[in-house]
């Protein structure tokens, strides 16, 4: 008789935030994959509801502590266009601005810190330091250049004060944008050392067929603004998002997951569904490297999200680099707008992928509804079935060996479940489990 | 005589009672003003601290933990050749810092001293909070321990400057 065994890993570790992962083996037979992760935009969703528009920018923030940008962006796209706000070419571009400033902070902190020891058999980036001290110090300084941007252009460090809907509150100081250029050259290069450094770590031999979704643009390299585009259905208008796409409940978490309506397949967000969607829309250096070391057209690898993310932080220098080289005062800083019953929806690209909101807002400003789908929800699903495909090729006797294989395709993805206030203990249980409840669900 | 480079650094995040670290920056802050000598900043996440350390000689992070059986609303630790304890004995343990971030105070103290950003003199203010509450605000015991820590701090900084002007 088969053997049957619970790997269970209740913390994961080198991700933002805190999830678990339950995975019940009969024999070298992966049964069921459970991806535990506390979804808290479910309850902004709710808290948002009576609060004035003016307010959403400040409270969606504070959704995420790590990607405050994100929520921020897809949050006044949507009421603008409720609104029916236009905003001005100059407040786009300091929008994409900021954008590249979160992208920079988070691929870089991603790439050279959570992601980077698991090809060296370092259990943190502590022990990565030893081996790699220049490349670890190299990853910091990307992460410090942006969250200066984000500083400059936010209002402070911590949940960017200065973002509103129809612009920002105040015009950035160009002076202190003035002062970054040099430094951002200087990220410009060793973002394409860092590219370089990655490409060459020792990838598994992973592939699979991804349903891949990003936004799409015909002119640029999309942040907040496009159709969104798939690697198998045609593109569609943000506005049909909730006709193609839906999050439904699954017993094991109570985390949200994301499919297709119209077969129920899951589908994947992030840098590598960007890159496959829109390569040719990359700034200049970054398509110079990404021809150089020969990235695919369309990985369906995950273990090398990585390098993707590290052609998208040279674009983000590259383009950083451009607005700052040319940026103005901010005149106006704003668009004004009247309150009205109106309902709008947008979606932008968080650095770990596609993030949709809509809301409905009443006569007098205040939000009366709020739907917010982050891309960690969306891919959660995925990182499920690559799993299920992955585990029996790194199935070992030793429990902890094949719990922290899983957790390096898991961080392959950079989950950001940062909001979890959830503080679990790790534990590794060989129990037989219960049979799942859940599988009617797949 | 040289002036010494002081950073006051509070952790955190929007989560009831683990907002205390950056409402005791703002209170230390507002007791400074504008043109002190001291440098008052409040960090996301204490990965950020890797940003600041190496520009400092003395740094003191503020951040809440949970409470420890022995009751005690704060601790005063010192990093010493390699981890965090007070002057009585108790230590923290290597794997005892536990956050709700990625990284924890000690690991990014550890990843400091291993790329050599320690500064000479770093002290941790953990304040023992009691809920972490999504929407939250600090409830009003912690906010009147945080005062008591800003308060030791403003004395202990106000001694290092009389000891070096």
């Amino acid at each position: 008789m088969a053997e049957q065994r619970t790997i269970r890993v209740e913390a994961l570790t080198r991700v933002e935030g805190e999830g678990g992962l339950n995975v019940r083996l009969n024999g070298a037979v992966v049964e069921d994959v459970q991806l535990t992760i506390y979804e808290p935009p479910r309850f902004f969703e709710g808290f948002l509801r009576g609060r004035p528009l003016e307010e959403v920018p400040d409270i969606t923030a504070r959704i995420c502590g790590i990607c405050p940008v994100a929520y921020q962006m897809s949050a006044v796209h949507a009421l603008e266009q409720a609104l029916g706000v236009t905003i001005t070419p100059e407040i786009r571009m300091y929008r994409r601005l900021l954008y590249c400033g979160e992208w920079i902070e988070s691929h870089g902190l991603h790439m050279h810190l959570l992601q980077a020891p698991d090809f060296f058999g370092a259990a943190s980036g502590i022990e990565l330091a030893h081996q790699f001290p220049q490349e670890v110090q190299r990853g910091l300084h990307l992460k410090k250049l942006g969250n200066e941007l984000l500083e400059i252009l936010g209002g402070r460090a911590i949940h960017p004060v200065n973002v509103a809907v129809g612009g920002f509150h105040r015009s950035p100081r160009i002076e202190d944008l003035h002062k970054l250029i040099p430094k951002f050259e200087w990220g410009l290069q060793a973002a394409v050392e860092a590219t370089r450094w990655v490409t060459g770590f020792p990838f598994p031999d992973f592939n699979r067929n991804y349903d891949l979704v990003a936004l799409v643009h015909p002119d640029e390299y999309p942040m907040n603004e496009g159709r969104i585009g798939s690697t198998t259905e045609p593109p569609i208008a943000v506005r049909e998002y909730e006709r193609v796409f839906v999050e439904h409940h699954v017993a094991h978490s109570t985390a949200l997951h994301s499919r297709r309506i119209a077969d129920g397949r899951c589908y994947g967000v992030g840098p590598l569904a960007r890159i496959t969607l829109n390569r040719d829309r990359l700034s200049e250096t970054a398509k110079r490297v990404a021809d150089e070391i020969r990235f695919e057209d369309r990985c369906r690898n995950p273990f090398r999200a990585i390098i993707a993310r590290g052609l998208e932080l040279i674009h983000a220098f590259e383009e950083a680099l451009q607005i700052l080289k040319s940026c103005r005062i901010l005149r106006p800083a704003r668009i004004a707008y009247q309150p009205a019953d109106s309902e709008g929806c947008a979606a932008t690209e968080a650095p770990r992928g596609l993030i949709y909101h809509r809301y409905q807002i009443d006569a007098e400003g205040r939000i009366r509804f709020a739907m917010i789908v982050p891309p960690t929800s969306q891919n959660q699903r995925q990182i499920e079935e690559d799993l299920i495909d992955w585990i029996p090729r790194i199935l070992a006797d030793d429990d902890a060996q094949t719990a922290d294989e899983c957790e390096k395709l898991i961080r392959s993805y950079d989950p950001c479940i940062s909001c979890s206030t959830h503080f679990l203990k790790l534990r590794i249980d060989r129990a037989a489990a219960p049979p799942a409840e859940h599988l009617g669900e797949r | 005589m040289m002036t010494m480079r002081i950073l006051v650094a509070g952790l955190g995040s929007p989560h009831g009672d683990d907002q205390i670290g950056w409402r005791v920056s703002d209170d230390l802050r507002s007791r400074f003003g504008a043109d002190s000598q001291y440098t008052v900043r409040t960090a996301r996440v204490p990965l950020d601290l890797l940003d600041w350390l190496f520009e400092f000689d003395v740094v003191h992070l503020i951040d809440a933990c949970l409470p420890e059986p022995d009751g005690e609303a704060w601790y005063q630790l010192f990093w010493r050749e390699g981890g965090l304890a007070a002057d009585n004995g108790l230590q923290v343990a290597a794997d005892g810092w536990r956050s709700s971030h990625s990284w924890d105070v000690v690991s990014v103290l550890q990843l400091a001293a291993q790329l050599g950003r320690i500064p000479p003199l770093v002290c941790v203010w953990a304040i023992c909070i009691r809920q972490t509450e999504r929407g939250e605000e600090v409830s009003d015991h912690i906010q009147a321990v945080g005062r008591i820590v800003a308060d030791r701090i403003e004395s202990e900084l106000a001694k290092i400057t009389a000891r070096t002007s």
